[in-house]
C-alpha cells in the first residue's frame, strides 16, 4: 500500500508540488487575515505571518523529504544540479571528459584485443582439450614438426584422440572473375573433425581425401564463399579452379572458423610416401586433441616416451630434439599476449593518472566551494547527502567520458584489428566490441567515477564550517592538501614506470633497427610467383620459365640484378634440412640442420648479400653450393670450406663461395647456418620469390615487371609485391606497434603528470598568496620564495620517482620477452627517464613558482 | 506576538496533530490553530514544521487528505484520521501518559 502510494507520488511529483504550494499559500493568507483582524497593518500582517511560518522553501524541502522514494527524486535533482555545475565550468568539464574519454577509450580498445585473442574461448568444441604440438631443439625452442615425427605420434599416441597437420598455403583462384591469390590452409583430413567443425553447408573432408590420388576437393571458408560466390548454396558439388586445377567444393565452414582471418579455404594435405622417413625438414603445424580427462602433463609424458622409443631408430641425429605441447589457445595467443598485456597495464596506468588529475581538480574545486558546502551543512544537509551530490557530479563526468570513450574505442578497435590482421596474427577477427568489452568500458567508467569522485566528495562533506563561512583561506596543511600531494606522488610514480617501459622498448627497438637483415634493402623490389602444377609440371619447365623471366627482367632499363629463390629472408619460412660433410666420421656429425635456399644466379646479388670469398652462382651451375658465414663459423672451425663438399638429399655439392649471414628466421633471431643451391632442371621450386635490384624508381619497375610477366603467362597471378625495405619493415612491425603504443601512452602519462603537478602547485600558490605577500613585505627575497615553492613541488616529484623506480624495477621484468639486447633494469634508461621526468616536472612547477615570487605584497594583503 | 511559550517536546507534534484531527477533518492552518487553542496558547508550533509532519503521517497511512472548500469558500486540503491513525493515536496517548507519569514521579510531583 505504502509502496504503491509512494510510487504514485514519484510520478505525480509536479502535481504534488503545486498542491503543496497551494496549501501553504492558503495557510499564509489565513494567518495574514488573522493578523489583520488583530489590528496589524497589511504589510505587518503579511510579514508576521511569514515569520510565524518559517522558511517556506526549507519547509517545502522538508515536506518533500517525507514522501517515499525521495531519494530517487533527489538523485534526479543531484544529477541535474551536477550537470548545471559542470556546464558552469566548461573548461574543467571538457578537460575532464576528454581525459576520461581517451583513457577509457584506449583501455577499452586494448582490452578488446586481450579479450578477443586471449580471453574468449576458441570457437571450437571443448577447446581445452586442443593442443599444439612442437618438436623442440635446444636453442631453437619450439619448432614445427617433421612429418615422420607427426606420424610417430599418430601411430603410437594412446592418450590422444588424434593428431592433425596443417600448413599455410596460397593458391591462385581462377575461373570466376579476376585471377586472385587466396590464402588458405592445407590440412590432413581429420583436422576439421578434431576441431569439431560443423559445416554451414555440405560436409568436411572425408578420411581418404588426403590420400595420394584422391579426387581434389576443397572446403571454403564462409568469407570466400560470400566474397567470390555470393553465398550461393548451389556451389556445393561444383568445381573451382585453384592453381589451374579443378577442386570440387564439398562444404562451407562457419564464419570466423579458421584462426587467421586471411585464410579462406581448406584443402587436403597429402603426405607423399617418402615422408614416413622424413624427420629432417620441420614444417608441419600439428594440433592434437587429448582424450577427455587426460592432462597436459600426461600428454607431454606420452610424447616424451614415444620420442625415446623412436630415438633408437634414428641414433645419428635425434638426440638433441624433444617434443612439447601447449594448449592451442595459448599457442594462438602467444604472439600477441605479452605485448598486449603490457599495453593493457600501461593504458590502465594512463587512466589512473587521468583520474588522479581529475580528483585533484575536484579537490581544488571543492575547496573553493567550501562556503557553499558549509552553508548547505549549516542548513542541515547531511554529510551523506553532500557526498551523494558531489558523487553524482563525478559519475556524470565518468558517464560522459565513457560514452565518448566508447566512440574512441570503436574507432581504436577498428584500427587495432586492421593492424593485427596485417601482422597476420591469429584470431584477429575476434577483436570486436562485444558485450564483454562494453561491460568492461562501463565498469571502467563506474570505477573511475567513484575513484576520482569519492575522495574529494568526502573532503567536501566535512568542511571546516567556521573557516569556510568566514572566507578565510584554509591552512596549507589541510587534509585536502595532503591528499592532493599523495595523488601527485602516485601520478609521478606511475608516469615514471611507463616512461621506463617506453624507454626500454625504444632502446630495444633501436637495437633491432640497427641489426642488419644480412641483405641490402635499398633499391630492391620483390614479388611472389606460384607456377601452377598443370602448366609447369616438372622442374625443367619451371627452371626454364624462371630463366626466360630473368632474361627479360634483366634487360629492363636500370636493372642491376635479378633472381628467383624459394624463400625470402626474415620470414621464417626458409625450409631446413639435415646435412653431412663428407669425409668426416659419422660420430662427429650429430645431424646438423641448415636452412636451405634454392636460387638462381643473380638472386643473392639482387638481395645484396655480400660475397665474402669464392664466387656466387653462375649460369649452368648444377652441383655448386654456397654457404653463409654462420655455417663456416659453426662447422668449419680452422678449415677452409672452399672446395669442400656438403651432402644434402643424398647428393653432394661443392662449396664454391661463402656469403654474409642472412637472418632467415627474423631480424632478432641469430643467423643460422644456410646452404644455397642453384635452381636447376633437377630442382626448381613451384613457389618463387622474384627479387630485382634497380636504379630506377620502384613503381615504374614493378609496372615493367608485371608487363613482362603478363607477356610470358597472362594467367599467372602475382602476390606480395613489396620493396625489400617493406620486407624489413614488416619483420619489425610487431615490435614497432608495441613501441609506438607504449611511447604514446608514456607521453600521455608524462603530460598528464605535468599538468597535475602544475595544477597542484598553482593551487597552493593561490591559497598562500596572502602568506607569501606578507613574507615578501617582511623582506623575503623573491628568489627565496621561488626556491621554496619549487622545492615543494620537487619534493613530491622526487618521492614519486623513488616509488616509481621501485615499481619499475619490479614490473619491467614483465617486459623482458619484448626486449632485445637491453636489460629490464638498464641504468641508462632509469637515469635518463628520471631526468626527463624531473625536467618536465621542473617546468610545470616553474610557472606557478615564478608567479608566487612576483606576488605584489600590497595586492596580496588586500585580499584579506 | 511571541510570548513565553514552552518548546515542543521532540516527537510530540505527531501526537498533537493526530489528537486535533480526532473529531473532524481540518486543513493545515486549522490544525495549527487547534493545537494552540487546546494547549491554552502554551505550545508554540512553528507553523512551517507542521507540514513535513503532515506529509510524514500521510506517508505512514495514519491520515489521508482530500481537497475541499474552506469556511470562507477557498480551496483547501483537509486531513482526516484513518482507522490505523486512530489506533496510532491511542497507542501514542497511552505511551505519553506513561512517560508523563514517570517524569512526574521523578520530579516528585505525584
Amino acid at each position: 500500500m505504502i509502496f504503491i502510494r509512494r510510487l504514485r507520488a514519484l510520478f505525480r511529483k509536479d502535481q504534488l508540488d503545486s498542491e503543496m504550494n497551494d496549501e501553504m499559500r492558503l495557510h499564509l493568507e489565513l494567518q495574514t487575515e488573522r493578523n489583520r483582524a488583530a489590528g496589524m497593518s497589511a504589510e505587518d500582517a503579511r510579514f508576521t505571518a511569514l515569520r510565524q511560518f518559517g522558511n517556506v522553501a526549507s519547509v517545502q524541502e522538508q515536506a518533500r523529504e517525507q514522501r517515499g522514494f525521495i531519494w530517487m527524486e533527489q538523485m534526479g535533482q543531484d544529477f541535474r544540479f551536477g550537470a548545471r555545475q559542470l556546464r558552469r565550468n566548461p573548461g574543467f568539464t571538457a578537460t575532464a571528459i576528454a581525459t576520461l574519454a581517451l583513457g577509457i577509450g584506449a583501455t577499452t580498445a586494448i582490452f578488446s584485443v586481450v579479450n578477443g585473442v586471449l580471453l574468449k574461448p576458441l570457437p571450437y568444441a571443448e577447446p581445452a582439450q586442443l593442443v599444439q604440438v612442437f618438436e623442440t631443439w635446444g636453442p631453437g625452442g619450439h619448432n614445427p614438426a617433421s612429418p615422420g615425427a607427426m606420424l610417430d605420434w599418430r601411430e603410437q599416441g594412446t592418450l590422444f584422440e588424434g593428431f592433425a597437420a596443417y600448413t599455410n598455403v596460397a593458391l591462385n583462384l581462377t575461373g570466376t572473375g579476376e585471377p586472385e591469390r587466396v590464402n588458405g590452409v592445407r590440412m590432413t583430413a581429420n583436422a576439421l573433425h578434431l576441431l569439431r567443425a560443423r559445416p554451414v553447408l555440405g560436409r568436411l573432408l572425408a578420411a581418404d581425401e588426403d590420400q595420394a590420388g584422391a579426387p581434389k576437393v576443397v572446403v571454403l571458408a564462409h568469407s570466400l564463399w560470400q566474397r567470390r560466390f555470393g553465398g550461393d548454396p548451389a556451389i556445393i558439388g561444383q568445381s573451382v579452379q585453384f592453381n589451374g586445377e579443378s577442386h570440387t567444393v564439398v562444404g562451407i565452414l562457419p564464419p570466423g572458423f579458421l584462426a587467421q582471418s586471411t585464410q579462406e579455404f581448406v584443402i587436403p594435405f597429402v603426405f607423399p610416401k617418402q615422408w614416413r622417413e622424413q624427420r629432417a625438414g620441420h614444417f608441419l603445424q600439428v594440433i592434437g586433441r587429448l582424450k577427455p580427462g587426460v592432462s597436459l602433463e600426461q600428454g607431454r609424458a606420452e610424447l616424451a616416451a614415444i620420442r625415446q622409443r623412436t630415438d633408437a631408430l634414428y641414433p645419428a641425429w635425434k638426440k638433441s630434439w624433444g617434443t612439447d605441447l601447449v594448449p592451442l589457445q595459448e599457442h594462438l595467443a602467444s604472439e600477441l599476449k605479452p605485448a598486449f598485456l603490457v599495453l593493457l597495464a600501461a593504458v590502465g596506468c594512463v587512466l589512473l593518472i587521468g583520474c588522479a588529475n581529475i580528483a585533484n581538480l575536484l579537490l581544488a574545486k571543492a575547496a573553493t566551494r567550501g562556503k557553499e558546502m558549509a552553508v548547505r551543512a549549516a542548513l542541515g544537509a547531511s554529510r551523506g547527502r553532500i557526498v551523494r551530490q558531489l558523487l553524482s557530479e563525478s559519475l556524470l563526468l565518468a558517464l560522459a567520458g565513457a560514452v565518448l570513450g566508447l566512440l574512441v574505442a570503436v574507432w581504436g578497435v577498428d584500427a587495432l584489428r586492421r593492424t593485427v590482421i596485417a601482422l597476420n596474427a591469429p584470431r584477429a577477427h575476434e577483436i570486436v566490441v562485444d558485450p564483454v568489452v562494453l561491460g568492461f568500458a562501463l565498469g571502467a567508467a563506474m570505477l573511475t567515477g567513484l575513484g576520482f569522485g569519492l575522495v574529494p566528495a568526502w573532503h567536501a562533506a566535512r568542511p571546516q564550517l567556521r573557516d569556510a563561512l568566514q572566507g578565510a583561506p584554509r591552512g596549507s596543511t589541510g587534509t585536502g592538501d595532503r591528499t592532493r600531494h599523495l595523488l601527485i606522488v602516485g601520478e609521478v610514480a606511475l608516469a615514471f614506470i611507463l616512461l621506463v617501459g617506453a624507454g626500454l622498448t625504444l632502446i630495444s627497438f633501436y637495437r633491432v633497427m640497427r641489426e642488419s637483415p644480412g641483405f641490402d634493402p635499398h633499391q630492391g623490389v620483390t614479388m611472389q610467383l606460384s607456377l601452377p602444377e598443370q602448366k609447369y609440371r616438372n622442374n625443367a619447365q619451371r627452371a626454364d620459365f624462371y630463366a626466360r623471366l630473368l632474361e627479360r627482367v634483366a634487360a629492363l632499363p636500370g636493372v642491376e640484378a635479378a633472381g628467383v629463390g624459394n624463400a625470402l629472408s626474415l620470414q621464417g619460412e626458409t625450409p631446413d634440412q639435415f646435412f653431412r660433410i663428407p669425409g668426416r666420421s659419422p660420430q662427429a656429425e650429430p645431424g646438423y640442420a641448415a636452412d636451405y635456399i634454392n636460387c638462381t644466379p643473380g638472386f643473392l646479388e639482387a638481395l645484396g648479400v655480400p660475397l665474402r670469398r669464392g664466387r656466387t652462382f653462375a649460369r649452368g651451375d648444377t652441383n655448386a653450393a654456397l654457404i653463409g658465414a654462420a655455417m663456416e663459423r659453426e662447422h668449419f672451425v680452422g678449415e677452409d670450406p672452399l672446395g669442400r663438399q656438403v651432402a644434402l638429399d643424398n647428393q653432394t655439392w661443392e662449396i664454391v663461395g661463402i656469403v654474409g649471414d642472412l637472418r632467415t628466421r627474423g631480424i632478432t633471431r641469430p643467423a643460422r647456418p644456410v646452404v644455397f643451391r642453384p635452381i636447376s632442371a633437377a630442382d626448381a621450386p613451384r613457389l618463387g620469390h622474384l627479387v630485382v635490384r634497380s636504379t630506377s624508381g620502384n613503381a615504374s619497375l614493378v609496372a615493367a615487371i608485371r608487363e613482362v610477366l603478363r607477356d610470358l603467362d597472362p594467367a599467372l597471378p602475382i602476390a606480395a609485391v613489396r620493396t625489400l625495405e617493406d620486407v624489413v619493415e614488416g619483420s619489425v612491425a610487431r615490435g614497432r606497434l608495441t613501441f609506438l603504443l607504449l611511447a604514446a601512452f608514456a607521453g600521455t602519462a608524462l603530460l598528464l603528470a605535468a599538468i597535475g603537478l602544475y595544477g597542484v602547485i598553482a593551487y597552493t600558490v593561490t591559497q598562500r598568496t596572502r602568506e607569501i605577500g606578507i613574507r615578501l613585505a617582511l623582506g623575503a627575497s623573491p628568489r627565496r620564495v621561488l626556491r621554496q615553492v619549487l622545492g615543494q613541488g620537487l619534493k613530491l616529484v622526487v618521492l614519486g620517482l623513488i616509488l616509481g623506480a621501485l615499481g619499475a624495477a619490479g614490473l619491467t621484468r614483465l617486459l623482458a620477452s619484448l626486449l632485445y639486447q637491453v636489460s629490464p633494469a638498464d641504468p641508462l634508461v632509469f637515469g635518463g627517464m628520471a631526468l626527463l621526468l624531473l625536467a618536465v616536472a621542473l617546468a610545470a612547477a616553474w610557472l606557478p613558482a615564478r608567479r608566487a615570487a612576483k606576488v605584489d605584497p600590497m595586492v596580496a594583503l588586500r585580499v584579506e | 506576538m511571541p510570548q513565553n511559550k514552552a518548546d515542543l517536546l521532540q516527537g510530540t507534534l505527531d501526537l498533537l496533530i493526530l489528537k486535533s484531527l480526532q473529531n473532524e477533518p481540518m486543513h493545515g492552518f486549522g490544525i495549527s490553530l487547534r493545537i494552540q487553542q487546546m494547549s491554552k496558547e502554551m505550545l508554540t508550533v512553528e507553523q512551517g514544521s507542521l507540514y513535513p509532519a503532515l506529509y510524514r503521517l500521510e506517508d505512514q497511512g495514519w491520515i489521508k487528505s482530500e481537497w475541499g472548500v474552506s469556511e470562507n469558500n477557498r480551496k483547501a486540503k483537509f486531513y482526516t484520521l484513518t482507522t490505523s491513525g486512530r489506533k496510532q493515536l491511542a497507542t501514542e496517548e497511552q505511551s505519553w501518559a506513561k512517560l508523563s507519569l514517570a517524569i512526574n514521579h521523578v520530579l516528585g510531583n505525584a
